[in-house]
């Protein structure tokens, strides 16, 4: 976890974590996180995959780590069926400070976490035989979105 | 059946019995006379026959009373009997009619119930319902709760307590992943009036800085924010604890308050109804009244020199909680902001509409401020309804919306709302959007809330409405006739900012939905219809418990009202347990709990005082302890150090010495620590003996039920569990019990004995040394997290034990404690962290 981008006396504030602001909940999203077992959270991705042939995988923070892993090994089970299209960005966050104090009023900091969305999917049928010869490593490739001031 | 053989075997004993001497009296009279011929002059007649008539009497009266207590003709032998004698008196023998006449003048003949198809007309069972209710108070959706629930008697009303079909994971996935709906009208508002100075000036006196923000925070000042504090007895801080309450200031433009001179601000207190007495005393002696008997009335003091105005708005406003993600979306759906275009413009067409008494709305929404502040409140909305979870919002934040009647858009069937923008990425709402604007709403003033329940369409109307339709399923629109209701949403943070780490911080977050009165069911059943689903004091129960927040009144056993609703607790449950057969009783006597059904804070508290003295002994100088009242330590300030010293114990000796020069030869140590920093030295003298709200997350399996020891483990337990992660704990050696033989030679009074027994062996024995693990504290309450899928428990301790824990364990990272069930010997492991 990262400290509040901003200072503060502990004394007169606690911090409060707001939820991150959620992106898109389509059936076939994945939000990885790190409490979950690791396990399930395979056997999920795979079923999105064999069900609709398109997984997102997203993971922020702590869980990028975790998201790539997981992408990753959907890919070797897929037995180069599968492919991978990353992107990176970051993610605005809010933290609210309470007021301990009578005096204090309410402020909010607002602190920037890497995030990655990963597009793991399976080319059409058709294409199969080409894809298969291309090198994974161009597709696997990051790009980095640009930092938010 | 056996009642009736009973009474036919008392028949034919006594029968038995008094028959035959009689009998036998009569022979030996008639014998005896003739052999002796006494002369009759020896007889005294007159007394003779006084003695005679004297047990004849007895035996006519004797003979009356065989056969227990029935008519004339159940006493006949059965072969006299004859069928329907009860209906028709000729078939009963001759002799008895006049018996039996008399019987049957005596029993009446009860009159015809009134059919059901009478009974269930509307009026007939309005009046009927109304006749309930004047026992106990009902909520408006009483019916409907009591078609599904259980519904239990507490605080003055009928509250629903659980759902009726299987529902707590069900429940618990609502408040996870979906919506949970609960109606807390029952929480009473109180409204206080008066210059802000003035207010505060007063309200200071039961309020306390140290145990958080009072009424005068600058947060909540603007009233874009409710706060909440705990409440105490006038100028009695820290002990006599009256509870927590809720509170919000209306909103107020500065612009228009210089404009009109003398600025009166309105407060509203939202309290738990078993604490509204209390509170609403303890406001009047606030600001000076001493006339503390007109509870009910609503207005209740005015004075002159203060013009503070204190009214009860007690069951004058609906309250709902949702708690969930989905919150948002269900009320996104329910709530459709009201058209309250005054479509006119044209001034005297205002003043003319004006005039028209039935539409608040056209008369408020005419000046442009209002105007502006209601396309404000809806673009917030608009916004906030595209959040996935309400913890989006800031904590606490206070929106007023004005909404329409939500009876006519309700769906044709019930449905759950499905994710409305499931492509769409929200952003982060700006801090400066809630402000005071957003908050200001026309629900609090009284008129508009009179004249909305006053206008409402009955449903009745609506119906006939409905029917006359012309296209049957479309929206009606009612136009002017509609009520515009308005109301204001709340958010609540959900999980306590203690446990955030541990916990996803937005799980049990949500929304209070305030409305005004006689709209309860209209909301309710949209709410509803939308997919959200309902749960009672149980689910508000679980919910607090997994949040770590603590729910009035009995997580507050300092105050009047928790020991109360404690005390009832444990007598539910000692009745309980004595309605059990004793074979199938535990023996607690040998399970070594001397209190089963009970709290013993205050021995808890003095032994650990004592104790407390034996291992300090030349430190430091101790408060003396009160013997009559237990405190719960609420000072933030001491809250926090102590947190931080139990969650990492290691870490905080590192942290704070490191500022210190410490002698080397000395060995380092917790108390030590604490009294080198200044409101640790407070802490120490001043509030050792006080309670501390504590949360049990236990490491392995098993699962803290109420009365529950929590114990502090000996070094030999922590080495077993350092040497083997999966030691589940130590056991508790069993008891000798001096009673039993006792108790088996004399079976028959042996569940006499054994009540006697155990109450003698509570009232000789003090808490501490009376198991292998010292006791610290108790548990309060327990249940299996479905969020860890492990136990969770929350409890009481004392402040001196809680610290013997941190010195005991001052080497490791996580500070353990043993918790034991009243029913077993285990001892289970437990992490143990500080709640407020």
């Amino acid at each position: 976890m990262q400290a509040a981008g901003g200072e503060f006396d502990e004394e007169e504030y606690t911090l409060r974590k707001r939820l991150p602001p959620r992106l898109p909940l389509r059936p076939n999203d994945v939000y990885v996180s790190e409490k979950t077992h690791f396990k399930a959270q395979e056997s999920r991705c795979q079923k999105l995959l064999d069900a609709g042939n398109e997984v997102i995988i997203h993971g922020l923070g702590k869980a990028v780590n975790r998201a790539i892993n997981l992408a990753l090994q959907l890919q070797t089970k897929g037995a180069g069926t599968v492919q991978l299209a990353v992107q990176t960005s970051s993610v605005e966050l809010t933290d609210d400070l309470i007021p301990e104090t009578d005096e204090g009023e309410g402020r909010t900091t607002t602190r920037n976490n890497s995030a990655v969305h990963i597009r793991v999917f399976r080319a059409n049928v058709g294409e199969e035989g080409q894809k298969n010869i291309e090198p994974m490593e161009q597709t696997c490739k990051p790009t980095t979105a640009a930092l938010k001031s | 059946m056996s009642k009736k053989r009973k009474i036919e075997d008392e028949q034919s004993i006594s029968s038995k019995g008094e028959g035959p001497p009689s009998e036998k009296k009569k022979k030996m009279n008639t014998k005896s006379t003739p052999k002796k011929a006494v002369p009759i002059t020896d007889i005294k007649i007159a007394s003779f026959v006084e003695h005679r008539s004297v047990e004849i009497q007895a035996m006519a009266e004797l003979v009356q009373d065989i056969g227990g207590n029935h008519t004339a003709f159940q006493k006949l032998p059965n072969h006299m009997r004859r069928r329907a004698m009860s209906h028709n008196i000729k078939r009963i023998p001759r002799r008895l009619h006049a018996v039996a006449k008399l019987e049957l003048s005596k029993t009446k003949a009860p009159g015809k119930r009134p059919s059901r198809r009478h009974r269930r007309r509307p009026s007939n069972l309005l009046s009927e319902y109304e006749r309930r209710k004047r026992k106990i108070g009902w909520l408006e959706t009483h019916i409907w709760h009591a078609k599904r629930f259980k519904m239990v008697e507490k605080w003055g009303y009928r509250l629903a307590y659980h759902p009726n079909d299987k529902s707590i994971r069900a429940c618990y996935r609502a408040v996870k992943r979906h919506c949970l709906l609960q109606d807390v009208s029952f929480e009473a508002c109180i409204e206080v009036r008066g210059n802000r100075q003035t207010l505060l000036e007063g309200l200071g006196h039961i309020t306390s800085s140290e145990s958080g923000l009072t009424f005068g925070a600058k947060i909540t000042a603007g009233g874009a924010r409710q706060g909440q504090l705990i409440l105490y007895n006038m100028d009695s801080y820290p002990k006599n604890t009256i509870g927590p309450v809720t509170y919000l200031w209306q909103p107020q433009h500065q612009d228009k308050g210089i404009e009109r001179g003398p600025i009166f601000n309105t407060l509203w207190i939202s309290c738990h109804p078993s604490i509204y007495k209390e509170v609403l005393n303890e406001l009047k002696k606030c600001f000076g009244s001493e006339d503390l008997s007109d509870c009910t009335e609503s207005i209740l003091g005015v004075k002159d020199g203060t013009g503070v105005t204190i009214k009860s708005l007690k069951d004058q406003l609906v309250k709902f909680r949702l708690y969930g993600p989905s919150s948002n979306l269900v009320l996104a759906e329910t709530l459709q902001i009201a058209d309250t275009e005054v479509l006119s413009f044209s001034p005297e067409k205002v003043e003319e509409s004006k005039k028209n008494k039935t539409m608040w709305w056209k008369n408020f929404f005419s000046s442009s401020d209002n105007k502006k502040m209601l396309v404000q409140q809806s673009q917030v909305w608009q916004k906030i309804a595209k959040c996935q979870s309400p913890c989006e919002a800031p904590p606490n934040c206070v929106i007023a919306l004005t909404v329409r009647d939500p009876r006519l858009m309700l769906p044709p069937k019930k449905n759950k709302v499905q994710v409305a923008n499931a492509g769409s990425v929200t952003n982060v709402l700006p801090m400066d959007m809630f402000n005071t604007d957003i908050a200001t709403s026309p629900l609090w003033e009284a008129w508009i809330r009179e004249e909305l329940k006053a206008t409402k369409i009955s449903e009745q109307e609506l119906n006939r409405i409905k029917s006359k339709h012309l296209i049957p399923g479309t929206p009606l629109e009612l136009g002017d006739m509609e009520s515009r209701i308005p109301i204001i949403l709340i958010q609540r943070p959900g999980v306590s900012s203690f446990i955030t780490s541990e916990t996803n911080p937005s799980h049990s977050s949500g929304w209070d939905l305030i409305i005004p009165s006689g709209f309860a069911m209209a909301f309710w059943v949209a709410l509803v219809y939308r997919g959200a689903r309902v749960g009672g004091i149980r689910e508000a129960k679980s919910i607090c418990l997994q949040a770590g927040l603590l729910s009035a009144p009995d997580d507050y056993p300092d105050s009047v009202a928790g020991q109360a609703e404690l005390k009832s607790n444990s007598n539910l449950q000692e009745a309980k347990h004595n309605r059990m057969p004793p074979a199938k009783r535990p023996n607690f006597v040998k399970l070594g709990f001397l209190s089963p059904f009970n709290f013993e804070f205050q021995k808890l508290l003095t032994d650990w005082h004592i104790k407390w003295k034996e291992i300090n002994v030349s430190k430091l100088e101790l408060k003396q302890v009160n013997d009559e009242t237990v405190t719960v330590l609420r000072n933030r300030k001491m809250l926090r150090l102590l947190q931080s010293a139990i969650t990492n114990p290691k870490a905080f000796l590192k942290k704070t010495s490191k500022g210190q020069t410490l002698n080397n030869s000395e060995e380092q140590s917790v108390v030590k620590t604490l009294l080198s920093i200044e409101i640790g030295k407070k802490l120490v003298s001043e509030e050792i003996s006080s309670l501390i709200p504590v949360r049990l997350s236990i490491l392995h399996r098993g699962v803290p039920a109420t009365y529950g020891h929590i114990c502090l483990p000996l070094h030999d337990d922590l080495k077993a569990l350092d040497n083997d992660k999966t030691f589940g704990g130590p056991f508790e050696p069993k008891h000798s019990d001096p009673g039993q033989a006792k108790r088996k030679e004399e079976r028959k009074e042996r569940l006499r004995l054994r009540k006697l027994e155990s109450k003698e062996i509570i009232n000789s024995n003090s808490v501490l040394g009376s198991t292998s693990r010292d006791i610290i504290g108790f548990v309060k309450d327990g249940d299996f997290d479905l969020v860890k899928g492990q136990g969770l428990g929350f409890g009481f301790c004392s402040v001196a034990a809680l610290l013997a824990l941190i010195e005991n364990q001052k080497d490791r990272r996580i500070c353990l404690a043993l918790v034991r069930n009243p029913t077993s010997l285990q001892y289970r492991f437990s992490s143990i962290s500080l709640l407020m």
